[in-house]
């Protein structure tokens, strides 16, 4: 195809998924929300459900994006993420990284800043699945340690925003002191998108001239035994959040496939499988 | 207490908490601008004021302290000075 018209297919393309992607969200809402509060009155196993119901539609609007040529993608050891109570950490180059965490992981749960419960297209499958609202800190800790205790998977983003390509990761001490106070091991997922695509900066609409390819490397399990046993937790937040940052930065920037590079960085802290 | 000896205790905690240097322990220096303490710190702080006073501390107190002199302040109020 010549590049000019596959761009304008993918811009098209692109405008569709989004718009599905929206009405799927109002749907959510507006139909099966209050559906399945009729038919599943106890909260605890309706939102167990509809964290299954929206990681599903999260791999169907994948699929969408696949079959209308706007993306393809490649996940590799994707059964660990069907592992349950792990505290999944990645790195966040585009918009679309929680949707493939969320399709991918088993009993997906998430931490979702307010805004996006003001949005008429995300709060709808939001109050359903239950996620967790970003209010304060101990409040956060208090409802990961219960999510995890229910066998969901939390995803963190541990920058706390988008990653900005070709800058160092520098990491928030909230996904460490999660992991240190609910004494959760970590679940690294590297991701890569290429070409850079829904950044911060970079719109919808500016289609990236080749098509985009996203790539979830899974990683082996980090435990955090060693920083949970320290009689100082300040610290060992400290601690925990700078080997963090150095195994994201290595693995981030220097391997071509993000692999070997995580392995080797990663001196200090401890894979458990 | 006074209010010597209290700002030697906050900032003799304030280093082995916070692993932070003696010298960057000034009264203006903002507690998450410049030394880094985020509002998870902040309750480790106060457990540990708590343990040094043996006063009762209502972490409602330290919501509007922003720098290492609101700390030094909150904690000499505790003492009704």
């Amino acid at each position: 195809m010549m590049p000019w018209l596959s761009r304008l297919w993918r811009t098209l393309a692109t405008a569709f998924c989004f718009a599905m992607f929206g009405i799927g969200g109002v749907l959510i809402a507006l139909l099966v929300s209050p559906l399945l509060l009729l038919l599943v009155r106890n909260r605890q196993q309706r939102q167990c459900l509809g964290k299954r119901l929206v990681s599903n539609a999260m791999y169907a609007f994948i699929v969408l994006m696949r079959v209308t040529g706007v993306m393809t993608y490649r996940v590799r050891n994707v059964e660990w993420l069907q592992q349950t109570g792990q505290l999944i950490l990645a790195n966040h180059p585009s918009l679309i990284d929680t949707i493939f965490l969320i399709a991918f992981a088993r009993n997906a749960d998430c931490v979702v800043k307010g805004k996006l419960l003001r949005n008429p297209f995300t709060w709808g499958p939001i109050k359903l699945t239950g996620y967790i609202a970003n209010s304060t800190p101990e409040q956060v800790i208090e409802a990961a340690g219960e999510s995890f205790r229910r066998g969901n998977n939390l995803i963190l983003f541990p920058e706390g925003t988008r990653t900005v390509a070709g800058q160092p990761v520098v990491l928030k001490r909230g996904a460490a002191n999660i992991a240190i106070k609910t004494a959760t091991d970590i679940r690294p997922v590297l991701i890569r998108c290429e070409p850079a695509a829904l950044t911060k900066e970079i719109k919808w609409y500016q289609v990236p001239p080749r098509k985009v390819c996203m790539t979830l490397d899974v990683q082996p399990l980090l435990s955090v035994s060693q920083y949970i046993n320290s009689d100082n937790p300040s610290m060992a937040a400290r601690a925990l959040t700078c080997d963090l940052e150095h195994f994201f930065n290595a693995a981030v920037y220097t391997a071509p496939s993000g692999a070997t590079a995580a392995v080797q960085a990663n001196t200090a802290l401890q894979h458990v499988k | 207490m006074n209010r010597e000896e209290i700002t030697s205790h906050i900032t003799r905690v304030m280093c082995e908490l916070f692993g932070l240097q003696q010298d960057a322990i000034t009264m203006d220096a903002r507690l998450y601008e410049d030394l880094d303490i985020d509002s998870i710190d902040a309750v480790d702080l106060v457990v540990e004021m708590k343990r040094i006073t043996g006063k009762k501390i209502n972490p409602e107190d330290f919501k509007a302290v922003r720098t290492v002199g609101d700390v030094v302040d909150a904690v000499e109020g505790l003492f009704g000075h």
